[in-house]
């Protein structure tokens, strides 16, 4: 069985990893088989199970699951990538098969391609909603997560949102989350000597370099190098580096810790570019697709995320300062932080033109970074603008997923859900996409 | 190759129990080529003047200048014919001896055209009705030539034959070629030609004096051979158990398509649009839905313009039910434009047949609504041509009173150009 579905085969409704039956319509899940959603382990070092694909295929094709993931101690990395080259199902309302533009071809009832909205949900305490909203005939925005099956383990987060001015946006932007996915859960060569131009250890201007506490060494450090070859073969598969084969244990302090995270978010984002670069064509078209980036890396309390454009990255913690980690690449984030008020910086004409991004033109496609610490319990969310265009400070975020969750719940991939829905009753302008973990305290050092 | 692409504006978002969606559905043909010079079929172009007897002397004259005018626009291999019309209809060129009913343009054909539009000669009566009977023979002649458009110059009304006669060729007419109307001078029955022009998919428009007449066949000439997609239809869909309510161009000009709707399937109704140029077009597209729940999302139409049996664009109508009263009272500002503007049509041609027959009070109200009308929705050219028939007390309360001694052909501009909207400000 998998362990993972994204939706009931039988009515559609979305369902959530380990149910065992759907909670709409009661039908039997391990016994429908596969879902909509693949669940792929991949391995942290020491893990048991035996990949045999690298991650994030983008159509999870013929890789096995590697059955419950608890067999790997919960140090298996997951991911939950659907095959989104699928047709459309059949109209949940009347039951047609016919919707040639995510709208039934009867009825009129919405009937989503699948790139038009998904959701992954890799493990219980990580989720994410990618949607197209209301005014975009295409969703542009792409998502991919991944993360272990413990909740005091090892998540990324990773949100491109396509240009749509560009043609083909929706299909770079696809690619580029899940070739930066790639290189986030190989970790194939952390410790690595650094390979590129990395800031050290921490890049975004302006922000605190955390120095958090945490317990030097880890099962998946001391294992970084055996994991290595076992998930290579992505197409962004990161290069192991001079220094990967040798982990030097019990010697990494917090802050290098998160330069190293850094980096690999770094490589992640240049692994997208890539990615966004090869959809181009050769020669590239008139009108080159490109993308904004974000990703975020959560392990052992820290948070480091990357970013090129204007897609976000917060920390949300239950009490303490909310906080938007990442730093818009654009001209309101430019202006806001040259010191206009955030509202009126947003309100400009031109706020949201990006200053960076991914692509065949793109300036400088090396994401910046930021870390913190994560000292308490909150919620890591990355999202587009679709979300924050209708809520942007942090705290009034925080507000907003507190109330959302007093009605959804806890559960992660509700509450993506409950966000995006929530987006789209503000308006749906523009593509919504909504990806979340839940941090819960870190143990203890020791 | 023809490009086409489509806007919609609309609020999407219902109230609770909310069933009636509006949107503007604008859709824009760019790269559209010549008439004839595509690879659907040939064109075809007849002239239609009216050479009754009230045409003699300088109407006549122009009306020489004014038909050259439009042989000079008409592209090289067009099929074209020049008829000249009173209380029958003559065919002028080729000349009736002549073997083939229509002939391809060229130089020598030019030529031979200008000659024979220099022997036209006032005399005799007006049956409109007759003219469109011979167009329509010619046409139907041509079948090679699948774009087929007419220009009828009128400076009179339909006096030599009964208006079951010329409403019965108009309906022979329809579907078989579009027909741009022109009236010259004040003589002419507004309504009358507005009929012929609505049917056969076409302009009416006013003359006022016979020198205009050159520039204004030239403008319409060019703008014909400008049309190289030669037939295009408008299809909503709606979903099972909705109704579409109406269906109305609203740019360039107020146009009620409901008379030409025809079904498609059993969800979808088409309306024939004629040929397109480069140009805009927007529509105004009303549903009627059956509630759905708070948080219900559901498709109101598909709007698709389709060209020679494909669909070449489509923009998407939706119904999104809320219960945030910020969202579903808003109403979009190109429907609320759109609505003031076909009301104003509306109302002005109404207070002017009011006038005519001599009901003063219901003219006053009337026209006192359409100066309200055409100054809330900045129609400054409805607002000078109003002002020249009424005298406005409160534009924005719409008192007014009739003026004394109107100007007839004001009048008729009033009449004539109240279909003519301005774009809503984006």
């Amino acid at each position: 069985m998998n362990p993972v579905l994204q939706v009931c085969p039988a009515c559609q409704a979305p369902v959530s990893a380990g149910e065992l039956f759907c909670e709409g319509c009661g039908a039997d899940l391990a016994a429908a088989g596969s879902g909509a959603g693949t669940g792929i382990a991949v391995p942290v070092p020491g893990g048991a199970s035996a990949p045999t694909e690298g991650t994030g295929s983008g159509s999870g094709s013929g890789a096995p699951s590697p059955g419950d993931p608890a067999a790997a101690g919960g140090s298996a990395v997951l991911v939950d990538a659907p095959d989104l080259t699928a047709q459309a199902s059949l109209c949940p309302s009347c039951g047609s098969s016919e919707a040639p533009d995510g709208y039934c071809g009867h009825c009129g009832t919405p009937v989503p391609l699948p790139r038009d909205h998904w959701r992954e949900q890799p493990a219980p305490w990580v989720a994410a909603v990618c949607d197209r909203g209301i005014r975009h005939p295409h969703n542009e925005d792409a998502v991919a997560v991944a993360a272990t099956t413990a909740a005091d383990g090892f998540a990324a987060l990773v949100v491109c949102d396509g240009v749509s001015s560009s043609r083909g946006s929706d299909v770079a932007s696809l690619a580029a989350v899940r070739a930066a996915l790639d290189v986030l859960t190989g970790r194939v060569s952390r410790p690595t000597a650094p390979a590129l131009p990395v800031p050290a250890p921490v890049s975004a201007p302006g922000l605190p370099v955390p120095a958090p506490a945490v317990p030097p060494g880890s099962a998946a450090v001391e294992g970084a190098a055996a994991g290595n070859a076992a998930v290579a073969g992505g197409p962004g598969s990161a290069d192991p580096g001079p220094g990967s084969g040798s982990p030097k244990p019990g010697t990494i302090s917090g802050a290098s810790r998160a330069g190293q995270l850094a980096e690999l978010l770094v490589r992640s984002g240049i692994a997208a570019n890539d990615a966004v670069v090869a959809t181009a064509g050769d020669p590239p078209a008139a009108n080159p697709p490109s993308c904004t980036f974000v990703a975020a890396v959560v392990e052992d309390g820290l948070l480091v995320a990357g970013w090129a454009g204007d897609s976000r990255a917060y920390w949300l913690p239950d009490d303490g300062l909310p906080e938007q980690v990442s730093a818009d690449d654009s001209w309101a984030g430019e202006a806001v932080a040259a010191g206009i008020p955030r509202e009126d910086a947003e309100r400009a004409p031109h706020a949201h033109a990006i200053t960076r991004w991914l692509g065949v033109d793109a300036p400088d496609p090396a994401p910046r970074t930021a870390a913190r610490a994560l000292d308490r319990a909150g919620w890591v969310l990355v999202c587009s603008d679709g979300l924050w265009n209708y809520c942007s400070a942090a705290p009034d975020l925080r507000e907003l997923v507190a109330d959302t969750v007093r009605l959804a719940g806890p559960d992660p991939a509700r509450l993506a859900s409950a966000l995006v829905d929530w987006a789209k009753q503000q308006g749906g302008h523009d593509n919504i996409t909504v990806a979340l973990a839940r941090v819960t305290p870190a143990p203890a050092a020791g | 190759m023809a490009e086409f692409s489509t806007e919609v504006y609309q609020n999407e978002f219902l109230p609770a129990g909310g069933t009636d969606v509006h949107a503007v559905v604008s859709i824009t043909c760019s790269g559209a080529g010549e008439a004839g010079r595509g690879s659907d079929g040939e064109a075809a172009e007849i002239i239609v003047i009216d050479t009754s007897g009230s045409m003699a002397g300088d109407k006549v004259r122009a009306a020489q200048q004014a038909a050259a005018a439009a042989v000079d626009q008409i592209l090289d291999g067009t099929w074209f014919a020049i008829v000249v019309g009173t209380d029958g209809a003559d065919r002028l060129f080729p000349y009736p001896n002549a073997v083939s009913p229509m002939v391809r343009m060229e130089s020598g054909a030019r030529a031979a055209a200008k000659q024979a539009i220099g022997r036209i000669q006032a005399g005799g009566g007006t049956a409109i009705g007759s003219w469109l009977r011979l167009t329509k023979r010619l046409f139907q002649s041509t079948p090679q030539a699948t774009q087929r458009h007419a220009i009828l110059l009128t400076d009179g009304q339909n006096q030599s034959e009964t208006e079951a006669v010329l409403a019965a060729a108009i309906a022979e007419a329809k579907g078989l070629f579009q027909c741009d109307c022109r009236g010259v001078g004040a003589d002419w029955n507004v309504a009358e030609l507005r009929g012929v022009a609505t049917a056969l998919l076409g302009t009416v428009d006013l003359i006022p004096s016979a020198a205009d007449m050159p520039a204004a066949f030239e403008t319409l000439m060019r703008q014909a051979m400008g049309r190289g997609v030669s037939d295009a239809t408008l299809r909503v869909w709606a979903p099972q158990g909705a109704q579409v309510l109406f269906v109305r161009q609203v740019a360039p000009q107020v146009e009620d398509l409901t008379n030409r709707r025809f079904d498609v399937n059993p969800l979808t109704v088409g309306f024939p649009t004629g040929a397109w140029g480069d140009e805009s077009r927007d529509f105004h597209v009303a549903v009627r839905l059956a509630a759905k729940p708070i948080g219900s999302e559901q498709l109101a139409a598909r709007a698709q313009l389709v060209v020679a049996d494909q669909v070449v664009t489509q923009g998407l109508v939706k119904a999104l039910w809320s219960d945030d009263d910020a969202l579903t009272t808003r109403i979009n500002p190109a429907v609320a434009h759109y609505t003031g503007q076909a009301e104003l049509a509306e109302v002005i041609q109404e207070g002017l047949a009011a006038k005519a027959s001599g009901d003063e009070a219901t003219a006053t109200v009337k026209l006192g609504r359409a100066v309200q009308l055409a100054q809330a929705t900045g129609n400054d050219e409805a607002t000078a041509r109003l002002r020249k028939v009424v005298d406005v007390e409160d534009a924005g309360a719409g008192t007014v009173r009739l003026k004394r001694n109107v100007d007839k052909l004001d009048e008729m501009a009033l009449d004539t150009s109240s279909t003519k909207t301005t774009r809503v400000k984006r």
